[in-house]
């Protein structure tokens, strides 16, 4: 529920509240002194009757009734409500009376006088009316007012609702913040400021230790590998070699993923230009020519179709992005099946045989998640893969169709 | 051939001197930017091996201070970094070449091999081993009179034996040097054995002799007999 709706409807609750009990408080308050008024006029009836009883008069209110009692009946007065037939209407109506017992000219009579009351039924009618049309009245206006203060009032807050949800750390845009002249809202964009700075700030040193780390690392990394080389020359035992391999092989891979965590850092840093102009076709046969080696090794034939297409990237990304896709092809295609490259309008897809995932799809694109198959492998590749195709706005996806892996990019070109 | 190897890595440094020395390099060292800048305006080199990343100083003025004495001195760099940035900065600012660490030591000698060959115009484009004669030039193989029909990879794989003959090469070192680090192959070898073993094949048809031997477990290695 948005708050305004909820405060409205607090507000409005309560004044329906308010207003009910003021409206029944009014009624019998009314009731009240118009019953007094009655009861006055009733009293000063009784007393004009009386005084026609005594100077022998004929009486002459309508409606009144004189009876004598016996003497021994004690004074005495009430008064209350009752229906009385009204010949003319032909229905009951309400009547006020009173009945008192009064002692004139040394003889009991019982004096009775009734008055009409003029419709309590209207009179609830018009304070109903009146209050239901205060209540939608107030309705109303509230809705006005909120209307007008969310597009007045609230037009800085959602304002900054929206840069917010729009904001990344990763980005060195500063957050687009708008200032009001409600001191909620100027804390809350004030205390924004601070928490978006603060947070670039953290991330800010985050990578550059992570670009830093890496490259700390790869001087010790150069030494064990030097080292390795070395001992590797001397003669040893089929069992010391097997170790010195398995220690090589873990440099490696060390080293490889030392090097994709720099790109990667590199990527998240933007440190790159797009102004090289890519011929697609051209580039994906370059890469092909440079690894057909590798797939004529597994029996992997490789087709591809291609129809002209250059578009603006840069061109070491898109070198390596193609090197991810195709050696990611290369290690995960079966035994005996091949790979099809096509660029057709704006998309390259990438598609091999294979074995369906062992990892949720959602997963593919992750840092270090990587299929079973291949421990030696960094879990990287589809990774930067991913954040090229981000940092150039392109967008790549990924399905398994009869049994074939697709990668699709689609590279929006200008 | 003199070599000067600027690295303030003392184990690395060491590692590489005495390799490149058992390649038949005579090797100086520098651990720093003062001591290479003394002796570099003392001697004259054939090669560089200059780390760019230097505690007292960027070796990036090295560099120019280096073209500017010497201009047909080659140099190659080796950084830990892998940048785009500093690999075109290096080679603009006439640097030769540009080897990024963690690297293989073969790796780096093939480097320097080839850095020589290029910058010493009036050296021999030949190369001649045992009986195999590879012309750098034309990029021929030819045993006598005969020539031997390799494909790319393989004339690539046979240079690559014959700089570093005598020395046991790791499946890894091959392959990141036929086809580069970034193919993330993991462990596969199969790819080198077909290749190593194809070019065995032909060089054992043309000269009667098997050059290249299996080191069980390590690799393969050029040996003369």
């Amino acid at each position: 529920m948005k708050l305004l709706r909820k405060t409205t409807s607090l507000y409005l609750g309560a004044t329906a509240v308010i207003l009910c009990m003021a409206g029944i408080a009014l009624f019998f308050i009314l009731q009240e002194i118009v019953q007094d008024e009655m009861d006055e006029q009733l009293e000063l009836q009784a007393e004009l009757l009386a005084e026609q009883v005594r100077t022998g008069d004929v009486p002459s209110l309508p409606m009144a009734t004189i009876t004598e009692l016996s003497t021994d009946v004690p004074p005495a007065t009430i008064t209350g409500d009752t229906l009385l037939y009204d010949r003319v209407q032909k229905k009951k109506e309400d009547y006020r009376y009173l009945s008192t017992i009064r002692t004139i000219t040394g003889r009991k009579y019982r004096l009775t006088v009734v008055t009409a009351h003029i419709g309590w039924d209207q009179y609830y009618l018009i304070i109903f009316t009146v209050f239901l049309a205060a209540v939608l009245s107030l309705t109303m206006a509230g809705t006005a007012i909120n209307f007008v203060s969310s597009r007045r009032i609230w037009r800085p807050f959602f304002h900054n609702l929206k840069a917010l949800k729009e904001y990344s750390v990763t980005s060195s845009e500063p957050m687009d913040l708008m200032d009001s002249d409600i001191d909620e809202f100027r804390e809350l964009k004030r205390s924004l400021d601070q928490l978006t700075q603060r947070g670039r700030r953290e991330y800010m040193a985050l990578r550059e230790f992570t670009e830093n780390a890496s490259h700390e690392l790869q001087t010790p990394l150069a030494i064990i590998r030097s080292k390795i080389d070395r001992l590797s020359q001397y003669p040893v035992s089929e069992e010391m070699a097997e170790i010195i391999s398995q220690a090589r092989a873990d440099v490696s891979r060390l080293s490889r993923i030392n090097r994709n965590l720099l790109l990667l850092a590199r990527l998240d840093n933007r440190a790159f230009e797009f102004t090289d102009a890519l011929d697609i076709a051209d580039i994906t046969h370059d890469h092909l020519q440079r690894m057909q080696d590798l797939f004529a090794v597994r029996d992997i034939p490789v087709t591809m179709e291609s129809s002209p297409l250059t578009v603006k990237g840069n061109r070491y990304l898109f070198d390596v992005l193609m090197t991810n896709m195709l050696s990611n092809a290369w290690k995960y295609t079966n035994d005996g099946g091949d790979v099809a490259i096509a660029i057709t309008g704006s998309a390259l897809t990438m598609s091999n045989s294979g074995a369906p995932l062992d990892l949720p799809e959602h997963e593919l694109f992750d840092r270090f998640r990587k299929g079973t198959m291949h421990h030696g492998s960094t879990g990287l590749g589809l990774a930067i893969a991913r954040e090229i195709c981000e940092v150039h706005g392109w967008t790549i996806r990924y399905d398994y169709i009869h049994g074939r892996h697709h990668f699709s990019i689609d590279l929006h070109p200008d | 051939m003199k070599l000067l190897i600027v690295e303030d890595e003392l184990r690395l440094l060491e590692d590489m001197e005495t390799f490149m020395s058992e390649q038949g390099y005579l090797c100086e060292r520098a651990e720093n930017h003062a001591q290479a800048e003394e002796k570099l305006s003392l001697y004259r080199y054939d090669a560089i091996l200059l780390d760019i990343t230097l505690p007292d100083g960027n070796g990036l003025r090295l560099l120019e201070f280096v073209k500017d004495l010497h201009p047909v001195t080659g140099v190659l760099i080796v950084s830990a970094k892998d940048s785009l940035d500093d690999k075109l900065k290096g080679l603009h600012l006439g640097a030769d070449d540009y080897i990024t660490k963690p690297f293989h030591l073969e790796e780096l000698n093939a480097r320097i091999s080839a850095l020589i060959r290029r910058t010493n115009y009036n050296g021999s484009t030949l190369i001649t081993v045992d009986d195999v004669v590879i012309d750098t030039a034309s990029k021929t193989v030819s045993v006598g009179p005969e020539p031997v029909i390799l494909t790319k990879t393989e004339y690539e794989l046979l240079l690559y034996f014959v700089v570093n003959r005598n020395r046991v090469l790791s499946q890894q070192s091959i392959a990141e040097h036929l086809w580069g680090d970034h193919y993330d192959m993991a462990d596969n070898h199969s790819v080198v054995y077909v290749h190593t073993n194809n070019l065995r094949k032909k060089i054992h048809s043309a000269t009667g002799r098997d050059y290249i031997k299996t080191v069980y477990g390590m690799g393969y290695r050029w040996s003369t007999p």
